[in-house]
Formats: structure tokens, sequence, C-alpha cells
């Protein structure tokens, strides 16, 4: 389709690729229609708005696909309420004993009594049009969202994007995982069928497990002994009015945060620690981000077109005297389960009491520590390495090894406790004896997480000396050239400015700053090298950042006399000839 | 063996003649061996001991290497006598017995013996001691049994071993409760009934007739059912979903966000 | 490609831009127009898909069984994928087709306020406190930290009636001596030579209706009949079964599944949940899994009608361990 006319915003025809130099945009100033300068000042004589209207909508947000998982979870969020609301205008978290029609239409449960909460899910599952799809949405995007924070928890984590000035949105982010999994986990039992129920029942058995307060915790909690009669509706108001509300604060306060911070960006050509670069607000990060809302809520809805999840009318209504084999929780709660499996059976009794280990340490304790180092990790690091200093720039993974091989090792442990809590579907479905994947998982749990981090570090530091390699040599072109001597060797261009720029060589790890001499000129003991702490803080530091490879601040950190590649020693003629990738000279 | 100054006819007859000899001593030495040996073969209908003997050839060829000559059971293998006809119409027409090998538990496979042979295996074990008998069709065939009470008695009684919905489990030292896709409603009553392997034994004063037809029911019901949800990935449960959500959720929506944040292709 | 950053102008309209991008379609209004109808095609896709839903939600008026359930499911679902999906693709492929896709540059402001600021914040701070006279007035300052302390007592205090204090409750069940072992299903009671060898059935003492739900919850026993000579009987025990019939508690000791995984040939019950197992012959000692205690046992015996009954109650608490248990 031809134009003859220039469309609306366009220049006149020949000039489709001039800028306007004057503004800077391609599209130039345009005369604002008056209804729409009538609006913005009614607007902005009430609220003031006009001028944050155009800062905002000017602010810049850097492009990387990485810095998008966060948004995955925002937006599932968004279609958890939308969904959820839906399933609150037809459940009832009842725990009266109701009887499922003999003309219902789910066959298998017909005339059978159960809870008023199992049959209203029934019913929205059978009866509702759209109901089963609403539901089945609804724990997709429960599945999406935990899955996404946790991917966006790791990007954050691995990029160090959790330092100075963003160490309050980390424990946000701390904060909201924790009431994530809390939340699913209500959500998920408000149906009171066979396996949510079951879960209910080992959450109260861990509560006991508590010592002194354990019973009358669980008392508390259920409403008396299990299962109690109000612990549903009590799951029902934390789950749709209590988690809800606070994730929704946690939420905007973390967007705040970002919004006001800016977000952080990799290192590349024109970034610095102290811009932003990427696209506008307004129209195209609104537009990015706006569209991605759709595609996570498409996603949502493909999945629950096409896939069945929790089919609680397989499960049967909930019986504390029944259980089904292969039980097992959703994934964010599938690493407890682990833990609980693999716990040897320790308990102690002391004077007429008993404290049970094989719940406490896998139910309690190891969660506690897993979050509690979540949450002060930026604060850990930052006194180990010294560095209190404002980055806004993200680490390449591998230029932080320490750190990268930790989380690794984290990231493994929490694996292997996952595969452990599936071991007797994984023992059937697989023909393995059950008892050798308990024992095989209890070995994994404590020799993989160190492998992983050794294997991780190294593979780090690799990856560094061949960036700094390719920085300083370039890059092997494949083009063989002989010199007038008859020595062949290999042209290497250089790498582009844009390239070196994204490997970010500037912020690489390196040692620990020098440590005081522990005794200095005047013989006075140095406060620091004595001090236990401080001693602790270099052995840590020492352990997790200092690599064992001279750091290549230069490139040069090895050798490279007889590998054939063209260097220094060559003539700068024939030096630059051959990097430019020209052809040989003589 | 020729002589050369033989006419040619001659010397090919007495070729011929040696080969048409030991072709006659085969058969004959074969048809007189086929005559010798008690050949089983199908019984004749209402001869029950004629059943039994056949029966008692089929165990003593297939079966007695292991459970004994007499049945009797031995180092690998338990006694047969008392099982009951129910115990080995079930073993045989599921294909777990013969063994394959040893191993932890027999394996379900083809049935290698046909149903009157089995018949008449489970006829010479029945003649042995009294057991449970093979239950007949009106018993073991669920109409108008309630697949609701079924499905309570199946998680009251079942599930723990078998799954829900009869997906099969894992249990200890090797062994597993197997999924019930392809049992026929007679294997599952006789399997209740008879309690094969390590499975308990659920008899008609435990579990009545009426209840076991519900439980078929059930069973059978729960295969037929179909998903409204979608695929079922098995009915395995929150692991296939928690799989899927990152897979296909979180690696489609990771593509997306790939596409939305890659470098804009270059004019020229 | 240029890539000279731009000088920073207050008054420009837009951010400065540090890398010009021209695109194919930024060249030639041809492609440009192409990619505006191919984005237009995926809008138009959208709305089909949300007619399609529309369609489907009236096709059926009301659901009547499974089978309607998974189509209305499925059609209803892949409408909206495609309804969202529509114009999630329509706008993404707007922003990367057609908006400028040129980079742009804006600076970060200090966070930190300058020194005078610092110091001013911290000085206000001071006078207020002062103004309020709380640094100077120490019996105000004392009598504020003794009522804000108590104040969110009431709160806590609230949640009391929450529940009701444990006591005894736990140590006990329904169980006692001539207590008839029912059947869990149908409530009848279970005789000598119901089961099998090799049988086991859930028990209980009074029918699931005449129970609360929370007596039910810890109930439910396990009847299991051994074959003879089996059973290893602990000192003091040795009365407890009957005629090589056994009596467990269901309620795992870990941490509270109802374990119904009996193996008849290895004399094990298994719970589902962690795969605690304990061995039937031995008072159900556990020999694998994180179970640290055995199960109860109930001591049983036959009345002169033959039926079961239990001889007294359980000796010791059911279900997982908590800290005021022995």
């Amino acid at each position: 389709m031809s134009t003859t006319k220039p469309r609306r915003g366009e220049k006149p025809a020949g000039s489709a690729t001039a800028d306007d130099t004057a503004t800077r945009s391609p599209v130039g100033p345009q005369p604002a229609p008056k209804i729409l300068k009538k609006a913005l000042g009614e607007v902005d004589s009430r609220f003031g708005l006009a001028g944050y209207l155009k800062r905002s909508m000017n602010k810049v947000f850097p492009d990387h696909w990485s810095f998008m998982l966060g948004e995955i979870a925002l937006y599932s969020f968004i279609v958890l309420l939308l969904s959820g609301t839906f399933l609150t205008f037809f459940f009832r978290p009842g725990t009266n004993t109701v009887v499922y029609p003999t003309t219902g239409n789910y066959v298998p449960l017909r005339g059978l009594p159960m809870t008023e909460a199992f049959e209203s899910t029934l019913r929205i599952s059978f009866d509702v049009r759209g109901g089963l799809l609403i539901r089945q949405i609804h724990h997709w995007a429960a599945l999406l969202f935990m899955a996404a924070i946790v991917a966006h928890c790791c990007r954050i984590f691995f990029t160090g994007a959790f330092r100075k000035p963003r160490e309050a949105n980390w424990l946000i982010g701390v904060g909201l995982i924790t009431l994530g999994l809390l939340e699913g986990f209500a959500g998920y039992s408000l149906p009171d069928d066979l396996l949510s129920g079951t879960g209910l029942r080992i959450a109260y058995g861990i509560i006991e497990s508590i010592p002194i307060v354990g019973t009358y915790l669980g008392s508390f909690v259920f409403g008396g002994q299990f299962p109690g009669p109000d612990f549903i509706p009590r799951l029902f108001t934390i789950h749709i009015l209590l988690v809800p509300g606070i994730l929704l604060a946690l939420i905007t306060a973390h967007l705040l945060l970002m919004w006001y911070q800016k977000h952080t960006q990799w290192p590349a050509e024109h970034r610095t620690n102290d811009n932003v670069v990427g696209a506008p607000f307004y129209p195209a990060f609104m537009a990015k981000t706006g569209g991605f809302f759709f595609a996570v809520f498409a996603v949502t809805a493909g999945l629950s077109a096409l896939v069945q999840i929790n089919p609680v009318w397989l499960y049967g209504p909930y019986n504390p005297a029944q259980v089904g084999a292969g039980s097992q929780p959703d994934f964010y709660i599938g690493w407890l389960e682990g833990t609980l499996r693999l716990m040897p059976n320790l308990e102690t009794h002391i004077d007429g009491h008993t404290i049970s280990w094989n719940v406490l340490i896998p139910a309690v304790v190891i969660p506690g520590v897993l979050f509690t180092a979540m949450a002060i990790y930026p604060f850990l690091e930052a006194w180990v390495t010294r560095d209190y200093a404002t980055h806004n720039i993200c680490d390449r993974p591998r230029n932080r090894p320490g750190r990268t091989a930790l989380g690794v090792a984290v990231l493994t442990e929490l694996g292997v406790c996952l595969l452990a809590g599936g071991n007797d579907v994984l023992a059937e479905k697989y023909d393995i004896s059950l008892y050798a994947t308990t024992w095989t998982f209890r070995a994994m749990f404590f020799i993989l997480p160190p492998l992983a981090f050794m294997a991780t570090r190294r593979i780090c530091l690799g990856l560094q000396y061949r960036d700094a390699h390719s920085a300083q040599h370039g890059y092997e072109t494949g083009r063989i050239v002989m010199l007038a001597n008859g020595e062949f060797i290999e042209v290497e261009a250089a790498l582009p400015e844009d390239a070196i720029a994204r490997m970010g060589l500037e912020y690489r790890q390196g040692p620990p700053p020098a440590l005081e001499p522990p005794v200095d000129e005047h013989g006075v003991r140095s406060k620091s090298r004595h001090n236990p702490i401080e001693k602790v803080r270099g052995r840590i530091g020492a352990f997790l950042y200092e690599p064992d490879v001279e750091p290549l601040t230069d490139g040069h950190g090895k050798g490279h006399a007889s590998n054939g590649h063209a260097d220094a020693e060559l003539p700068a003629a024939e030096q630059t000839e051959l990097t430019s990738g020209e052809g040989h000279t003589d | 063996m020729s002589t050369s100054h033989e006419p040619r006819r001659s010397r090919r007859r007495r070729r011929l003649a040696g080969y048409a000899v030991i072709a006659v001593a085969l058969l004959g030495v074969g048809t007189a061996y086929g005559f010798a040996t008690e050949r089983p073969g199908v019984a004749e209908a209402g001869n029950p001991n004629q059943e039994v003997l056949q029966g008692k050839a089929l165990y003593l060829q297939g079966c007695s290497s292991c459970h004994g000559l007499a049945a009797e059971g031995g180092a690998d293998a338990p006694s047969l006598i008392g099982v009951g006809a129910a115990a080995v119409d079930f073993q045989v027409s599921t294909g777990r017995m013969p063994l394959q090998q040893q191993e932890a538990e027999a394996r379900p496979k083809p049935p290698r013996y046909t149903a009157a042979e089995t018949a008449e295996i489970a006829a010479f074990v029945a003649a042995l001691a009294p057991g449970p008998a093979v239950p007949g069709k009106d018993q073991y065939t669920p109409t108008d049994a309630d697949m609701a009470l079924g499905g309570n008695l199946f998680r009251t009684n079942c599930s723990s071993c078998h799954n829900f919905t009869g997906e099969g489990g894992a249990l200890a030292y090797g062994r597993s409760a197997p999924a019930m896709k392809n049992a026929t409603d007679l294997q599952i009553y006789e399997a209740m009934l008879t309690g094969p392997g390590t499975m308990p034994v659920f008899g008609d004063r435990q579990l009545t007739p009426d209840q076991k037809k519900d439980i078929i029911s059930y069973v059978q019901g729960m295969k037929a059912e179909p998903d409204p949800g979608g695929f079922n990935l098995g009915r395995s449960g929150a692991i296939a979903e928690g799989l899927v959500a990152w897979l296909a959720g979180i690696g489609v929506l990771a593509g997306v966000a790939m596409w939305i944040g890659a470098r804009a292709r270059r004019a020229r | 490609m240029s890539d000279h950053v731009e000088s920073h102008d207050e008054s420009s309209l837009r951010p400065p831009i540090v890398e010009r991008v021209i695109r194919p379609q930024d060249a030639d209004p041809k492609r440009a127009d192409s990619a505006e109808r191919k984005i237009a095609l995926m809008f138009l896709l959208s709305a089909i898909g949300t007619v399609g839903f529309i369609v489907a939600y009236v096709a059926i008026p009301r659901l009547s069984t499974t089978k309607d359930v998974r189509w209305s499911n499925f059609w209803l679902g892949i409408s909206l994928t495609l309804s969202l999906g529509g114009i999630a693709a329509g706008i993404i492929a707007w922003v990367r087709w057609l908006m400028p896709a040129h980079e742009v540059v804006q600076q970060r402001h200090e966070l930190a306020a300058p020194d005078e600021e610092l110091e001013a914040a911290a000085q206000v701070i001071v006078v207020g406190a002062q103004e309020s006279g709380i640094a100077r007035r120490s019996l105000l300052k004392r009598s504020l930290g003794l009522a804000l302390g108590l104040f969110a007592l009431p709160g806590v205090l609230l949640l009391r009636d929450l529940g009701p204090l444990p006591r005894k409750t736990l140590d006990t069940t329904l169980w006692k001596a001539n207590s008839p072992l029912l059947n869990a299903e149908t409530g009848a009671p279970v005789k000598l030579g119901d089961l099998e060898v090799g049988s086991f059935t859930t028990v209980l003492p009074l029918k699931v209706e005449d129970m609360s739900e929370e007596d039910y919850a810890k109930t439910p026993v396990l009847l299991i009949r051994l074959e003879p000579g089996i059973n290893k009987p602990a000192p003091g025990r040795e009365n407890w079964a009957y005629q090589d019939h056994v009596a467990y508690s269901k309620i795992c000791t870990h941490v509270g599944c109802p374990i119904g995984l009996y193996q008849k040939q290895s004399h094990k019950l298994l719970c589902p949940c962690h795969q605690s197992t304990f061995d039937v012959p031995r008072a159900c000692k556990v020999v694998f899994g994180p179970a640290a205690r055995s199960l109860p046992q109930l001591p049983i015996s036959v009345n002169a009608d033959g039926e079961f009954i239990a001889t007294a109650s359980f000796d010791q608490p059911v279900g997982p361990s908590f800290f005021e248990r022995s």
C-alpha cells in the first residue's frame, strides 16, 4: 500500500530517516488537541500532576528479558485477584456436612456426604459455566506466580541487584515469597479434598512438634483438635482478605521503590552507574508491559484450557481415616515435603517431655534458617566484601564467582529436597526401590551442594578468563594467514566496543581489599587483624570471594607465547592490518 | 557311494533310497514319541476329572519347578495348597505367572496360557485343597453397583497403596501396587479375594460381594470417566503440574519476554 | 549507527537518544504498512476469539455431564486464550515493529540529599523533639512507655478464645475397655472369622455419625490378622493380641497421616506420606523413615458373641509426638 501523503505523525516523503535534532524525537513536537489540554488542566489543578506525569512518561526503563520475570509474578497476581474474586461468588467455606445430590453432575460422588466447602468446589467445577476454567486459571496462575517469584528472586540474587540502595526491596521480596507460599497452601487447602486435607493434617502435626507452645498454637490456629470446625472458614479469611491485603501493600511498596530508585541495568555501551538507558515509559514501555500482561493471562488461559490441574473430584472429600498413595503438595511446598521425608527419626525424651527433632528440623528449623539467611544476605555480603557503595549496574553472574556458586549450591539443595518430596512418585514411575530413593537423596543432600559450589565457581572463573582473553586478543575469525617468515597464524579480529562493554570487565569481583599488616610500623597491633569478628569476616571473604586465579584486570593472566595468535610481538603495521581482518601482509 | 561303472539311474536310486529310509525313520520315531507322551488337549466339556488331569500336566510342565511337584512350595515360591482357583486364575490370566525371572515381585505381562488352559490349572490347584473359587459373572459384573460407595470403600482400603483412582503406587522392598488400567472386573475381584503377592486379603466376610462390586464399579468407572479439565498428566498430581508450570508456563513467558526485549533488526 | 550521547537539555520534550536504531520498516513506509496489517490481523484474531468465547458459553445452556464440562472448558479456554493472546501479540508487535526503537538515556539523580539538607533534617527532628518536651519530661516519657507498651495486650488477649486449651485432650481417645471394634464403613461389629489370614480392616469404637469429627480423626484402628506364630508380642503384652489378630492405631506417629498400606508378606505397615515403616509382629516398631515412635497398640479380645472388643484404652497418646508427651 503506497501512500502519497504522509500519515499523521510522519515526516513528508523523502525524509523518512531524518530525525529532528531540535527535540531528538523522531516524531517531533505536535500541537496538542484542545480537549487533551483541558482534561490535563482539570486533573492538574486538583492534583498538581502535570509535571509529574510528564516526568513519568519520559522515565526510562532498561530493556532485557530477565527484567520481566518480576512482571510475570505481578501479572499472575492480578489474574489471581480477578479469578479469585469470581470464585468467592460461588465458594462456601463451610465444614458442615452436606450430601452431594444423587442427581449431581459428577456421577462418582453422588449421594456421598461431604463438607460444604468440597461440595461448592464441585458445583463450581461441574455446574457453573466457565467455573472449571476460572478455577484452573486460578490454580495455574498461582503456580506461575510462585515460579516467577523464584525465577525473579534468582535473577536479583545472581545479578547483585539487592545491593544498596535496594536492600529494602529485597526484604520486601523475601516477605512476598513467604506470604506467597502461605497463600498458595491456604488456597489449595480450601476445597477440603482428601489430598489437601492430608496436607493440613501434616501441618497440624508440624505445629504440634514445636516445643512448649506447639499444642497450644495448634489448638488456637485450628480451633481445637484436628480438624477443627473453624479451620476452613479461618483459612478462607486468611486466603481472601488478610494475605492478599498484605501482598497488595507489599507489592505496591516493591513497585514504588523500583520506580523511585529506577531499575538496574546490564553493563553495556553508554550505560554507567549513574544513568539508565532504554525505552521511555510512554508509549514504549507501557505497551511492552501491557502486552506482557495479556501474554501472561493468555498463557494461563491456554494452560487452563488444555491441562487439568488439581482435580479434587478424583481425590474425593477429606476423611481423616483415608489417604492416597503419591500424595504431593504443590511444588513450592514440595521441598518441605522432601526435607520431612529425608530426616532421620530423631526424638529426645527429657524429663517427661518430647522434642521431635524429626519434625522440628525439617519443617521449622530449615525453612526458618533459609528465609532468615535470605533476608540478611545483602547485609552479610556488604559486610564481608566491605562494599557499601551504591550499585545500579547488574553483575554478570560469572563476574561474581563466590556469590554465584553459593546461589547455585542453595538451588541444588532445594532441588534435591524437591525431588525427594516426590520420591514415591519417582520410585513408582521409574521402578526404583523406594528406600533406595530415600537413601540416595539423603546422600545427595550433603554431597551435591558442595560439588555444585565448586563446579560453578570454576565455570565462572573460566568464563571470566575467556571474556578477558577475547577482550584483549579479539575473537578468532578462522582465517589462516602465512606470514613472510613462513609462520602460520590465525587472524583475530577485535571485538566491537559494545561487546567488550557488555562483558562488564570492570565489575569483576577480584580479591578482597588488602588487609592491614598485623603490626604497623610503630609496633602497634592492628585492631582489625586481631578482632575475632574481623577474622571471621576475612575468612568468609577469602572462602567466597577470593579467586585463586590472579584477577585478569588487563587480560594478561596467563602466558600466550606459542599458541600461534597474533599479538604485540608483531610489527604494529602488520598487527593493525591483521586485526582489521583485511588479509595478510608481508 | 555308487561305483563309477554303475548306470546313472541306479546310482540316483540308491541315493534317494538312503534319504527315504532316513525320512521314514524320523517320521516313525517322532509319531511313536508323540503317541507315547501324554499330550494335554482341550478337556471335554463336563468332565472335571479330565480338567484336573490336564491341569496337572500343565502344572508339572510350567509351574512345578518352583512350586514343587505336589504344589507344596519351595525356597522361591509359596505353597499353592489351599490358595484356590481364584488365585490361580488371577496370577495366570494377568501373566504374572509363570515368573519370567526371580525379582522383587511378579510383573504382569501377556499371559502364557489360554483361558482354557488357565481354567485347567486352576481346577488342578482347587482340587488340592478348598480355597476361594473363581467368582461367577453375576458376582463380579458391577451392574447396579453404587459407584460412589465403591469410591469411599476404595479410598479407605485401597487408595493408600493404589493411589486415589488406581494409578498405582510404590511400596517398600522393591514392591509396588500396580495400576488398574488393564485389569478386568474379574481380575479385580480375584485380587481382592485372594490378596496376590504382598497385597492383603479382602475376604467376602470382610468386603462383601456387593461391596466388592461397588469397588469394581468405581475402578472401572474412573478409568472411563473423562477428565473435564483437559489433559490429565497421568492423574499423577502436583509434581507433573509443577513441571508443566515451569517448563510450559515460565518457559513460554520467558520466550515472550525475550521477544519483547530482543535487539531490533537494523536496516541494511 | 551513531553512538554519541547528545547533550542533556532540560527543556527537551523527550529523553535524549544515545543510539539511533533504524529498522527496515523505519526506512521503508511500505514495510511499516505491512507491519501494521500484520498487527491488525492479530487484533482481529483476538476479536474472533472473544466471539468464540461467547458462542461456546451460550452453546450449552446447562452443564449436565462430565463430557459437557470437558467440551465447555476446552472451547471457553481456547477462545479466551486466542482473545488474550491476540491482544498480547498485537501490542508487542506494535511496540517492536512500529514504535521507535531508539535507545534513550536518563540520568539518575543522587538519592542522598546534600550534607546541609541532611543536617537540617536531623536538626528539625531534634528541635521538634524539644518542642514536644519529651526529652526533658522523663515522667511523660515513662508513662507513655507504660501506656504504649500495654496497649497492644488486648489484641493479643482477644485471640485466647480462638481455641480451647489442649489440656489432656491429646492424651486420650474414645477407646476404652469393652469398646466394640466396629467396621468403619458399615458400623457393624467385626466378628472373629470375618478376617482371613493376611487381612486387615479399619475399625472404630462408635459409628462415624455418633462421633465428633475431632474424635473421629484420631480413633481409627487397624485390625490385622497375621499368620499363626508370626506375632512376637513384647513382654507383658502377650494378651493384647487375640488369636493372631492385632490392633494398632491407624494414625502415624510422625505427623498424623492415616496408614492404610499393609504389606502382607513382609508384615509391614507403610505410611504413604513420608514412608515411615512399622514392623507389625514386633509391636509396630519403626524400621524406616522419619517416625520416631512405634504405633500405639490397642489390646483386644473377643466377647461372648464372638465380636472383637478392646480390653483397655491405648496406653499412650495416638498420633504425632508433642512436647507434653513423655
